[in-house]
């Protein structure tokens, strides 16, 4: 099948998942630009978040377009003869602490203690079918359902008790594994004795009736992880780690640049090395694999390839001026969403303020490379990988095949770090298609370079602000003019929601009359989703300018902020929560504190945060010294888990607003290495510390991404106060900041 | 092909390999020790990081002739869930990996600080760790570690 012939499938299993879950009642807003347009100012709707889920190689398993989620609780929960419980999910774990979180929150509702929780993650010949762990979803999404099916559980427990014993079903309650009698008769039936081996045979009710937070005792603890304990021994199981017996490693003939086609390759040299088992030729695509390793890199060094090299003469420098010149004028999709959409509100405005934002194409850089074992034998397709997306996997190994879905089995390890780059299936169908050619498992490790080189990025994104304030001190109106390339690929009906539209519309947090609009724009590297994609660029550039606009109203950034959130009360209390725990002075213009405040709304999330930085004027160093954040996810399932994420998106946003950028010329990355990247390293990282802002009774946000978004904005905004410059590039680097001290 | 017999963990070990073979795919790949982890292979990122006699090494970058008789140690000589080393329990009380690749590497550069240094500050801890990446971010809770591992409770 055509990749074109998927992406159109994929439109369809996209519209046919949202009524999906529509029908089942789930109150979940995927961003088409419908539920974008109900969408009312400043309300806690949960809106925006196109979750990063339904690309095109995420779901393209026919089966998943008739029945994108199970909707058995036995899918879900399955009790064991030994009394635990075996909770089943497509999720994987990489670190962010769901297998622990997911057996909290099944626990939970059963009345186990949390160890009684067996947990099967993305096993695809097992584990219900899942679009993949990303997009902040895993918890938001899929926890419901996981509590849901446990309090089907429970009800379909008192059932079978009844049936046992002649009383009623509401004669029971559960305790520590065992159904028991209320009227004190010493009537108490073990989970096993009731249901083990057994068919629950119903579906989840959105509407049935979950714990009450006041009866917690396991949900809303902190849990350690039990994955911990492996991964400080060695003992955990990564990507990189699988072997199976007979494995011979495998290398790809890389193309020099994006876009080269492949016109000649000699394997001549190279089949005569000691060790290569064979070498592989069907298009562009052409590798080869040895015995060892070493003696598959000698191989692949010694492969004569001639490339046919498209010309391309934008770079890392020149993008932004790409994205202007390929702004599709015909497609503007971020529309209107405000009462004044029959005017150019950057018309309307007088002594407007505009500012232009850019950001450039930036790498997920996982400590662990793409790494995949795949063995194909005549009935059976075995691969095991550290992918975030299983179910991807299997269908896209499948499809390189030509094989049923069914006969691949994906087996997922630990990802070493993923942040979007592992949920293609690529290591994965290389060393298929070399397995099915060679008659062996083939394991590939991609290097470095080729991580760098040969992945996918977060596009470059230019951003324009025309606003203004009036003579109250308020907003007078808002354009927002977003160029950035779709995260999807052209020509899908998946163009439409942009991911770098993330965070875009200013009335997700701010009531003001605002017009938003996204032009999608070509991209010379491939786009993709990167932790929380373009939210951090346009909470970016919308928190700057609400800064540069505060000061211009000759108002404090505190209160300037409060006076435009409405009834936004969520993200009033946290952003006071951030305040008072950093001790914010309030203060016009740059008061020399080094402070800055930013809000951000993603996934259901409410975010503030204070960033607090120092400034080496003479080497033009910026020093991020602390975050405080304060944040409102809803219902916290494991606060020390939720801590840890925030603490990690803060240094992981510090580090793209200060370092990162990926450089290209001629198609090519220029700077493929991490010394040239330079992601920081623990001298650079700020302390974080985080306040949950919570009412147990709102639902479930997501909690791996929305930290990331402030974090750029926050730092600008302390830059600003510290030392009155902006930066409107990213990465904040030496010698741009040195640029603007000179000429201030 | 060389054969050589490399300390391992106070084990030695005979292999027959290319004796130019990175130390690191020699531990991974003849003796089956996959908790050295390969990040880049140019001693960018301290994912391989491992012992020579106490010395942390990048083993991704040592060709396996110039082990000698050096005492090789991995994470998994380090300690292991019947016997962990204070580091490793000081990893598990800080809750300090995320998706844990870079902690083996993480763990062992600070095995070899608290050797040298058994009560460094903070800044001296931030010196000898800054060599080694993580992307998820968790350097605040790797220093805490190190710092309850030497001890230090504050």
């Amino acid at each position: 099948m055509a990749i074109q012939d998927r992406n159109a499938n994929t439109a369809i299993s996209r519209r046919r998942f949202v009524q999906s879950a529509g029908a089942a009642g789930l109150t979940i807003f995927w961003s088409s630009r419908a539920a974008a347009q109900e969408a009312t100012p400043g309300n806690a709707t949960p809106i925006g978040s196109p979750e990063a889920g339904a690309t095109p190689e995420a779901t393209p398993a026919p089966q998943a377009q008739q029945s994108p989620f199970p909707m058995e609780v036995d899918a879900y929960l399955r009790v064991n003869e030994d009394g635990t419980v075996t909770l089943l999910t497509g999720k994987v774990e990489f670190g962010q602490g769901i297998r622990t979180g997911f057996a909290q929150l099944a626990a939970e509702e059963l009345s186990l203690p949390f160890e009684a929780i067996q947990v099967v993650m993305g096993q695809t010949d097992e584990a219900p079918f899942d679009l993949g762990t990303f997009g902040s979803l895993s918890t938001r999404l899929t926890g419901p359902r996981i509590r849901q099916a446990g309090a089907a559980m429970r009800e379909w427990l008192f059932e079978l008790a009844a049936e046992q014993t002649g009383r009623d079903a509401s004669g029971f309650v559960l305790e520590n594994g065992k159904v028991v009698a209320t009227d004190h008769s010493g009537i108490e039936i073990p989970y096993a004795e009731l249901a083990a081996g057994k068919s629950a045979a119903r579906e989840l009710d959105p509407e049935v009736e979950l714990k009450s937070p006041d009866r917690f005792t396991v949900l809303g603890q902190s849990i350690p992880r039990p994955d911990v304990e492996t991964k400080v021994d060695g003992s955990a199981a990564f990507g990189i780690d699988a072997v199976a017996d007979g494995m011979v490693w495998g290398k790809i003939v890389r193309p020099p640049a994006f876009g080269a086609t492949l016109v000649d390759v000699d394997f001549s040299e190279a089949e005569a090395m000691e060790g290569v088992v064979g070498t592989f030729r069907d298009g562009d695509f052409a590798g080869l694999a040895a015995e060892t390793l070493q003696q598959a890199e000698a191989a692949i060094a010694a492969v004569e390839a001639t490339w046919e090299e498209p010309a391309t003469a934008t770079t890392h420098e020149t993008i932004f001026d790409l994205l202007l010149e390929t702004a599709r004028e015909g497609e503007k999709l971020g529309d209107t969403t405000s009462p004044a959409d029959s005017v150019d509100i950057a018309e309307a405005i007088s002594d407007p303020l505009e500012v232009t934002f850019r950001a450039p194409y930036v790498n997920h850089a996982p400590i662990e490379p793409r790494s995949a074992l795949v063995s194909v034998t005549d009935d059976r397709v075995d691969v095991w990988s550290s992918t975030q997306d299983p179910f991807g996997v299997r269908a896209g190994v499948a499809e390189v095949l030509g094989r049923d879905v069914e006969s691949v089995v994906v087996t997922p390890q630990y990802p070493g770090g993923a942040f979007g780059s592992k949920v293609l299936p690529m290591a994965e169908t290389e060393a298929a298609r070399l397995s099915q050619a060679f008659g062996r498992p083939v394991k590939l490790v991609w290097t470095r370079h080729e991580e760098f080189s040969h992945g996918q990025y977060r596009p470059a994104m230019l951003v324009n602000i025309v606003s203004g304030v009036d003579g109250d001190g308020n907003i007078s109106g808002w354009r927002y003019d977003l160029y950035s390339a779709s995260y999807f690929p052209e020509g899908s009906d998946n163009a439409n929601p942009a991911a770098a539209d993330w965070s875009a519309d200013i009335l997700e947090i701010y009531s003001v009359t605002a017009r938003t609009v996204w032009h999608q724009s070509d991209s010379p590297l491939p786009p993709y989703f990167w932790r929380v994609n373009g939210a951090t660029t346009n909470t970016w550039a919308r928190e700057v300018t609400m800064d540069m606009l505060a000061e211009r109203a000759g108002l404090d950034p505190v209160t300037f902020r409060l006076n435009h959130l409405g009834d936004n009360s969520r993200m009033a209390a946290v952003l006071e929560a951030a305040v008072e725990k950093a001790g914010w002075t309030p203060g016009v213009g740059p008061t020399g504190q080094g402070i800055g405040v930013a809000l951000g709304f993603d996934a259901n999330t409410y975010v503030a945060e204070v960033a607090r930085v120092e400034l080496d004027e003479g080497t033009g160093e910026i020093r991020v010294r602390h975050v405080d954040v304060a944040i409102d996810c809803g219902l916290v399932v494991n606060p020390e888990a939720a801590t840890h994420q925030v603490e990690g998106s803060v240094v992981l946003g510090t580090s793209a607003t200060l370092r990162e950028i990926i450089t290209f010329e001629n198609g090519r990355v220029t700077n493929p290495t991490f010394a040239d990247y330079a992601p920081i390293t623990m001298r650079e990282a700020p302390s974080v510390d985080v306040v949950f802002v919570e009412d147990k009774t709102d639902p479930m946000g997501g909690i791996g991404e929305p930290a990331v978004a402030p974090s750029t904005a926050a730092i600008a905004n302390a830059l600003y106060d510290l030392a009155g410059i902006r930066l409107f590039d990213i990465p904040f680097t030496p010698d741009r900041v040195l640029a603007e001290l000179n000429k201030a | 092909m060389a054969s050589l017999t490399l300390n391992v963990n106070g084990t030695e070990h005979t292999v027959d390999v290319d004796e130019n073979t990175p130390l690191l795919w020699v531990l991974r790949n003849e003796l089956g020790l996959t908790g050295t982890k390969f990040g880049c292979g140019m001693s960018q990122c301290g994912a391989c990081t491992v012992h020579l006699d106490g010395v942390a090494v990048r083993s991704c970058v040592l060709p396996v002739k110039e082990v000698g008789d050096q005492a090789v140690t991995t994470i998994e000589g380090l300690g292991n869930e019947d016997a962990r080393h204070p580091l490793q329990e000081a990893w598990i009380e800080a809750q300090a990996p995320q998706c844990g690749y870079c902690q083996s590497g993480q763990i062992m550069t600070a095995a070899a600080l608290l050797e040298a240094n058994p009560n460094p500050t903070d800044d001296e801890i931030t010196e000898a760790m800054s060599g080694n990446l993580c992307r998820c971010g968790t350097y605040n809770r790797i220093r805490q570690a190190v710092k309850l591992a030497a001890g230090n409770r504050d």
